[in-house]
């Protein structure tokens, strides 16, 4: 049944290159809304140059790659006004201590999202979360506004397992994941459908 | 872009200043207090423009700046290149003008820096610091030539103003207001091109 919705993001042949040096080999992935689909990489670089790479932050070199109709690198701000992204490089503080009204204000204003909306939906997901940490802040962070498609670099297996159920996701979740080389499944795996 | 994100980012780039390199200029700024004589004033007045430049240039490239202009939740954002380079610009202009502010509390009759040198001195700065900001998302020798072209720029405005006087001052103002424009204009094109990959 979900193939029958337009697929959220179509990557063909997506790869990034840097001076001459493929950083991220071709891939492709077509993922509609709600389901779930999981990016395995032999290292972290490559799972969050693919992450970023889906988030339109790093700009595929060759191949295509499309968030809902829009194409990131000529669309970019309309690509990513679809997309949440969450990566262990944009966990705000450390340890156990909650985010700040300062932290959310200022991811708010960014995002142009009313501050008041925003701090209760940080507060919401984190109740539904139950989990503490810096990902899971992030997670709530990204998750002020309405997204169509999740895009989460490495996250915790423990945060990963249960953020759709949790929190009641309808748009498509795609995480990237460093796998060991002898496991590796490339270049993706979908994990369930909605 | 609305004003808010102009002032998110504003802060976020402020995060973590006041730094070493505002309280240098802030200080440098109390030169303008002493009253050398002679052929000292000149070499005083030189030296205040040569040193603020050099230190205006390092603070937009030191380590913290560097991290501050390819923070990852900015290039997340639903906002434009030229958008995102504007608000970036703002906070190392606003601390390199620290310096001809301090110059201008501390100015006194034969203080070596009289207005129209103090005013070239921030055209100076403001031109080197936004070309310096280009060096932010450079590496290695690139890097290097940001860094030669915005000491180079900045030093020959602000002492252009130093040397000629009035007429001076007007050939810098010329000379800065279009290098600003072309370097804030290529800094927001290299931060839309640019891809964070580290």
């Amino acid at each position: 049944m979900s193939s029958d919705f337009a697929p959220i993001l179509r990557a063909a042949d997506a790869t990034f290159a840097r001076e001459g040096a493929t950083l991220v080999a071709p891939f492709s992935l077509r993922v509609v809304p709600g389901e779930r689909a999981c990016l395995e990489a032999p290292d972290a670089r490559v799972a969050s140059l693919r992450a970023r790479m889906l988030a339109g932050i790093v700009k595929v070199t060759s191949g295509t790659l499309s968030i809902g109709e829009f194409d990131p690198r000529i669309q970019p701000v309309q690509a990513k006004r679809l997309i949440g992204f969450v990566s262990a490089a944009l966990a705000p503080g450390d340890g156990e201590c909650p985010l700040d009204r300062a932290t959310i204000e200022a991811h708010a204003d960014l995002w142009d999202v009313d501050r008041a909306l925003a701090r209760a939906a940080a507060a919401d997901v984190t109740v539904r979360l139950g989990l503490g940490g810096a990902y899971a802040r992030a997670l709530a962070l990204t998750l002020i506004r309405p997204v169509a498609l999740l895009v989460l670099d490495r996250p915790p297996p423990e945060l990963e397992a249960i953020v759709s159920e949790r929190l009641g996701l309808r748009c498509a979740v795609v995480s990237s994941r460093v796998t060991a080389p002898a496991t590796l499944r490339t270049p993706f795996l979908k994990v369930s459908v909605a | 872009m609305n004003a808010r994100a102009t002032f998110a980012m504003v802060r976020i780039r402020f995060g973590d200043e006041p730094s070493a390199g505002l309280m240098a200029l802030a200080l440098l700024g109390f030169a303008n207090a002493l009253k050398p004589n002679g052929s000292q004033a000149a070499a005083v007045a030189a030296t205040i423009v040569v040193a603020g430049v050099a230190i205006a240039v390092g603070t937009t490239l030191r380590r913290a700046s560097i991290a501050r202009t390819t923070e990852l939740r900015l290039f997340a954002a639903p906002l434009y290149g030229k958008e995102v380079a504007r608000a970036q610009a703002l906070v190392p202009c606003a601390i390199s003008l620290a310096l001809p502010l301090v110059l201008l509390l501390a100015y006194r009759p034969g203080a070596p820096l009289g207005p129209n040198a103090i005013a070239g001195l921030a055209l100076g700065l403001v031109a080197a610091t936004l070309v310096a900001l280009g060096g932010t998302l450079r590496v290695g020798r690139n890097r290097a030539i940001y860094v030669a072209a915005a000491l180079a720029l900045g030093c020959t405005i602000a002492l252009t103003a130093l040397v000629l006087g009035r007429n001076g001052l007007l050939v810098g103002l010329l000379v800065a207001v279009v290098v600003a424009y072309a370097a804030l204009r290529a800094f927001g094109e290299t931060l839309a091109r640019f891809d964070p990959i580290d």
